[in-house]
């Protein structure tokens, strides 16, 4: 007779295969090559299978508790990992304040589902090893407070530390290590999520060892032989709750399909994907049966991310990895540095956003800034303010998805931003409809130019995204907020920006930005005679704000407490809209370069993806 | 294709990978947004602290990777410990530990209160923490109870004679923390 355990991994499989059948679309066809494998349901067996034991419910149904149980879904990863990685994402401190700033858990996100943690996770020993030699609390340093450089900082300075270890410029520096090693402290948050995720994930008696363990010696083989033995750890609990991307078909249908596009002694650059090869692939690969390519918006989406990885891949310091080890981590330092940079993350400093910083340090990547923008419109403060509707932001979804690499794709951009949405259409009605549809029918709806209609679109949110951040600007100068004058200094020209020093000067505005130096500053500027150019755009943005009356930008709340986090959602969300302005306007610069080439572009495209819809949806229904 | 470009090639399908991995992650966790659980270790660690309510330690009992959590921080920032009683064999008004010993007096003044008294020993170095609530745990359920200042070393608590919390005192399985 089988035990309980041997039950649930006999019922498993089934289970996994029944669930959630039928269910079609982008990500599905990226998962599509994962199967479902007894190792990925471990949880039952570590965690669910105890508490059900522990509280009788075996009494019941076996088959009814399997099936509440959210590991049994065909589409990985556990639900035990994406609840650790919530956790991260959700957790508070004493006073309801975001432990981890957006950005830091989204990178923790990043690295955790990428495998990318190699090199953080020597860092973050490292930063434990310090802390634990130092007499720190675990539980302090990870739990206690928010994770920020300054109050990581504040706990390494205020601790007994060993002679071996400094702060110096920022930097935890391990002196007696060959060569010194130095880890800035604006990379410290990154580290206490990671250290509170393994805790999380392995266990924090796992942690707590480990942290005995490294407080005992800080020299490097110490911290390498622990890091890897975290390193094992974690890889052992990945293989578990998170499908091996290595199973993932359509990588090696790229790399073989490019390969095969060039020449034996062509050298390989982003260049070669071509707006061309795109268009090519997919008309091939969309009938092809064996591998789940038939949307366009999956092709393209791959391609844009394939070309990502070639720019990034040639960008890579070395042309060549000294060995596997080493070429792992270098691509893992080239995937977390897309996401986090060095800086530190502005929207979440001890005490709120800096004053007079430059909307454009917003955000840490090097990409244009149109992605991370638009990510951090979504996310707190930011989102209490709408910058922009629904339908503005599915207009500029794809450009942010394709982001440094819109540039170079707009015909692909243009085809991703209309055809799609017919492909969709289409594929409803085959759901709904036995018979073949009408596509001739449906491409005749569609709009004499839609191309020339995107184009309008973009050029509308560009508007939006302006009038939006403008009036953000004017709402928080209302407010008497320099965060206010720090976005005006953006919008003036030189003559303004004189203007705004002089008056700076004279109301006494210094570095430390007392209160009462910033009343008097915006007495001042009330009190501007009508025709300099400083009270001219005041002018121009009060009346500029009549036009955006959206969820949040209208009036200051009525609660006193949600007025900072009010303030610091409009500066940052104007912060971000500008930035988008930015990258819409390079884009449509780009894409007005082409003339009236774009007509001909979709006359030509509307033949070959009326010819390409037939013949998907022809060979779906047979002969129709 | 040169070496040098397959090279490329290669690192660019892995880099493809790493990048659709956390962009599926990242929509997957957006796509379904759980409301917080409270189970997560930042509020394990308050509630360690004392400042959960008991909704929240019900919580934490039912939980058994939660439960398993919250004993290993509780290990490390408990005041005070006492593991089960494996010498004794049945309920007992009187609890003998190595940092503290927990009596229970019916309260001769009033029915059904009794006293509940945490005695600590003299070498315990109070002055230095003041604690601020005891512990139980007990078939995998956590209980709390908010502590009184010390006084001579001890404090006194009083309860109702049908305080579950009684129970667990009574019961020699019961591990208890003072934090």
């Amino acid at each position: 007779m089988l035990s309980y355990h041997q039950h649930i991994h006999t019922l498993a499989l089934p289970l996994i295969l029944q669930s959630d059948a039928g269910r079609a679309n982008r990500d599905r066809a990226l998962w599509s090559t994962r199967v479902a494998r007894p190792g990925n349901y471990a949880t039952l067996g570590q965690f669910q299978f105890s508490d059900a034991c522990g509280y009788g419910q075996l009494m019941s149904d076996p088959g009814e508790i399997l099936s509440s149980w959210a590991e049994f879904r065909l589409a990985p990863p556990s639900e035990f990992l994406l609840t650790c990685l919530r956790h991260i994402h959700d957790a508070t401190d004493g006073y309801g304040q975001a432990i981890f700033s957006p950005r830091t858990a989204a990178t923790l996100t990043t690295m955790i589902a990428s495998r990318s943690y190699g090199p953080e996770l020597y860092r973050m020993t490292a930063m434990i090893a310090g802390a634990s030699a130092s007499g720190l609390n675990p539980g302090e340093l990870l739990l206690a407070g928010r994770a920020t450089p300054a109050r990581i900082r504040q706990m390494f300075s205020d601790a007994d530390r060993p002679d071996a270890l400094k702060i110096e410029d920022d930097q935890l520096v391990f002196a007696t290590h060959q060569p010194v090693w130095r880890q800035a402290f604006s990379r410290a948050p990154l580290s206490v999520a990671l250290a509170s995720f393994l805790a999380e994930a392995l266990g924090f008696d796992v942690f707590l060892d480990a942290y005995d363990k490294l407080g005992q010696n800080i020299e490097a083989s110490s911290i390498k032989t622990i890091s890897n033995d975290l390193s094992k750890r974690l890889y052992r609990f990945l293989a578990e709750h998170l499908p091996r991307s290595s199973e993932r078909q359509i990588t090696l249908l790229l790399q073989d399909y490019l390969e095969q596009s060039l020449s034996s002694d062509a050298k390989l650059s982003e260049n070669d994907i071509t707006d061309q090869i795109i268009l090519d692939f997919w008309c091939e690969k969309s009938l092809d049966k064996e591998v789940s390519l038939k949307l366009y918006d999956t092709c393209l989406r791959a391609w844009v991310t394939f070309r990502r990885g070639v720019v990034m891949a040639s960008q890579s310091r070395f042309s060549s990895a000294d060995s596997l080890t080493d070429d792992e981590h270098r691509l893992d330092d080239l995937t977390i540095d897309h996401f986090y940079g060095e800086t530190d993350d502005v929207s979440f400093l001890e005490a709120g956003p800096k004053a007079f910083q430059s909307s454009m340090v917003l955000s840490g990547d090097k990409s244009s800034g149109l992605k991370t923008s638009y990510d951090g419109l979504a996310m707190p403060p930011a989102d209490r303010i709408k910058m922009f509707s629904n339908t503005e932001r599915d207009k500029i979804e794809l450009l942010a998805y394709a982001d440094d690499q819109a540039a170079a794709l707009k015909p692909s951009m243009l085809r991703g931003m209309v055809f799609p949405l017919l492909q969709n259409r289409l594929t409803q009605a085959t759901r709904v409809s036995k018979k073949q549809p009408d596509i001739d029918a449906l491409m005749a709806e569609a709009a004499p130019n839609p191309y020339q209609d995107c184009l309008e679109a973009w050029k509308d949110i560009q508007v939006v995204a302006l009038g939006t951040a403008r009036t953000a600007c004017q709402r928080l100068i209302e407010e008497r907020q320099l965060a206010g004058l720090a976005l005006l200094t953006a919008m003036l020209d030189d003559e303004g920006k004189r203007e705004l020093t002089d008056l700076m000067q004279e109301a006494g505005v210094s570095s430390d930005q007392s209160t009462l130096s910033a009343e008097n500053l915006f007495d001042l500027l009330e009190n501007r005679p009508a025709q300099t150019a400083l009270k001219a755009i005041l002018s121009e943005l009060k009346s500029g704000a009549r036009k955006y009356r959206r969820s949040g930008l209208k009036e200051a709340p009525a609660d006193r407490d949600e007025l900072i986090p009010w303030y610091d959602g409009l500066y940052l969300a104007a912060g971000y809209a500008e930035k988008i302005a930015h990258a819409l306007d390079i884009f449509l610069k780009e894409i007005e370069a082409m003339g009236d080439q774009y007509e001909d572009l979709y006359r030509k495209d509307q033949v070959i993806f009326k010819e390409q819809f037939n013949r998907i949806y022809k060979s779906e229904h047979g002969d129709g | 294709m040169d070496k040098h470009s397959k090279a490329i090639l290669s690192d660019a399908g892995k880099l493809f990978d790493k990048l659709t991995d956390a962009n599926l992650m990242r929509r997957h966790l957006d796509d379904a947004p759980k409301q917080a659980d409270g189970l997560d270790l930042h509020s394990l660690w308050q509630a360690a602290e004392g400042k959960a309510s008991d909704t929240q330690m019900q919580k934490i009992s039912q939980n058994f990777m939660a439960r398993k959590q919250f004993k290993a921080i509780l290990d490390t920032t408990a005041m005070a410990y006492q593991p089960r009683q494996a010498a004794a064999s049945s309920a007992s008004d009187y609890r003998h530990g190595s940092a503290f010993d927990i009596r229970i007096k019916p309260s001769a003044a009033q029915d059904g209160l009794v006293y509940v008294q945490l005695l600590f020993h003299q070498k315990m170095q109070l002055d230095q923490d003041q604690p601020s609530v005891l512990v139980s745990y007990r078939d995998g359920i956590y209980r709390q109870k908010p502590l009184t200042s010390i006084k001579d070393q001890r404090i006194q608590l009083l309860w109702h004679s049908d305080d579950p919390m009684l129970k667990d005192l009574r019961d020699p399985e019961t591990e208890l923390y003072i934090k």
